[in-house]
């Protein structure tokens, strides 16, 4: 017998020879668990981002509702939207920068009393708390405005405005 | 088109997204391929069945790890296999050496079963490396390429190690044909 017939001859008697079924059960077994576990995984991933989500909606600064006011000074009606006040709007600035910032002479500020215009014809203020908003005056059918602050008493009519833009 | 024409990265691509049935029917056209050449590197039905085994838990894990650039999908599953067996090889290093080889490889028809384990045994006393060349070109049939993608190593390598290999077996059949006519 040659080596290519007895390497034939092995061959041939191997051809049959498979791997039992057990193998293919736990086989199977184990790609369904497999399946099951990535896929398990994903929803919980999924969950877990929803949950985040959801998290940084309700824990993130609520806008302050519109309202409508009317100005005391015009005879037009003015929609008057509410904006909150400013968180630090001042960019960050280098240690160094601050420093010079800081021997850097201080221009003179009006005192605050001075920047608002009283409103003509307001009534007195009532005493009591006072606080001061800021507004956009938006002109009926444009989308022009003017920011401004306004001082308004515990009646909430303007007694006084500074403008702003 | 039916799941037994589709080929086999088409299953995997299947098999990656879910699909059971294409899984099944990827084992199932593999693991005899699998399993006799765990068989005839090894010797043992016991380790051959772990092989296989092994090498499908593999594929259950790794599916992404089929790279299509770098070679079929059933050189890849023989390097996950021939992995398989090295580390076998490892844990139980091989009992039979050059110098064991089979005292009867010639041998008439009539006990053909002998004869068969005394070739079994001849492939198994070769090194590791044309050992692998022999089953995978030889027993399996696959292509040059095919094994030279198994192997991992350029086709050049495969031919020379199934040439060397070859020569090895040829040397065991004319020495068991002089023992056999002394």
């Amino acid at each position: 017998m040659s080596m290519d017939e007895a390497l034939a001859r092995l061959r041939e008697e191997d051809a049959r020879r498979e791997a039992p079924r057990r193998v293919e059960v736990a086989v199977l077994a184990a790609y369904r668990g497999y399946r099951r576990r990535s896929s398990s995984r994903w929803w919980m991933a999924a969950a877990a981002a929803a949950l985040l989500i959801g998290a940084v909606l309700w824990l993130r600064p609520r806008a302050t509702p519109e309202i409508v006011a009317r100005a005391p000074d015009r005879q037009v009606d003015a929609a008057v939207k509410v904006i909150p006040p400013e968180r630090s709007s001042q960019p960050m600035v280098s240690p160094r920068r601050a420093a010079i910032r800081r021997h850097r002479p201080r221009r003179t500020v009006p005192p605050i009393e001075a920047q608002f215009s009283p409103v003509p014809y307001a009534p007195p203020l009532p005493s009591g708390e006072i606080q001061v908003v800021r507004v956009r005056l938006a002109a009926a059918g444009t989308q022009f405005g003017a920011e401004a602050e306004v001082v308004t008493g515990v009646d909430g009519i303007v007694r006084a405005v500074r403008w702003i833009r | 088109m039916p799941l037994d024409e589709t080929p086999d990265e088409i299953l995997l691509q299947w098999a990656g997204r879910g699909d059971e049935a294409a899984f099944t029917e990827l084992y199932r056209r593999r693991q005899g391929g699998l399993f006799r050449f765990a068989l005839q590197m090894t010797g043992s039905e016991r380790v051959a069945e772990e092989v296989t085994q092994e090498v499908f838990l593999t594929v259950v894990r790794a599916m992404s790890d089929f790279d299509a650039g770098r070679g079929t999908v059933q050189s890849w599953l023989y390097g996950i296999a021939r992995n398989c067996v090295l580390r076998h090889f490892r844990r139980e290093p091989p009992t039979v050496a050059l110098e064991e080889a089979p005292e009867r490889v010639v041998m008439a028809d009539d006990d053909r079963d002998e004869s068969i384990a005394a070739v079994r045994q001849a492939v198994l006393s070769l090194p590791e490396p044309f050992r692998e060349a022999v089953v995978l070109c030889d027993l399996q049939e696959l292509s040059y390429q095919q094994a030279a993608g198994a192997l991992d190593v350029p086709i050049g390598t495969v031919r020379s190690r199934l040439s060397r290999g070859r020569a090895l077996l040829a040397g065991f059949f004319r020495d068991a044909a002089m023992r056999c006519v002394g």
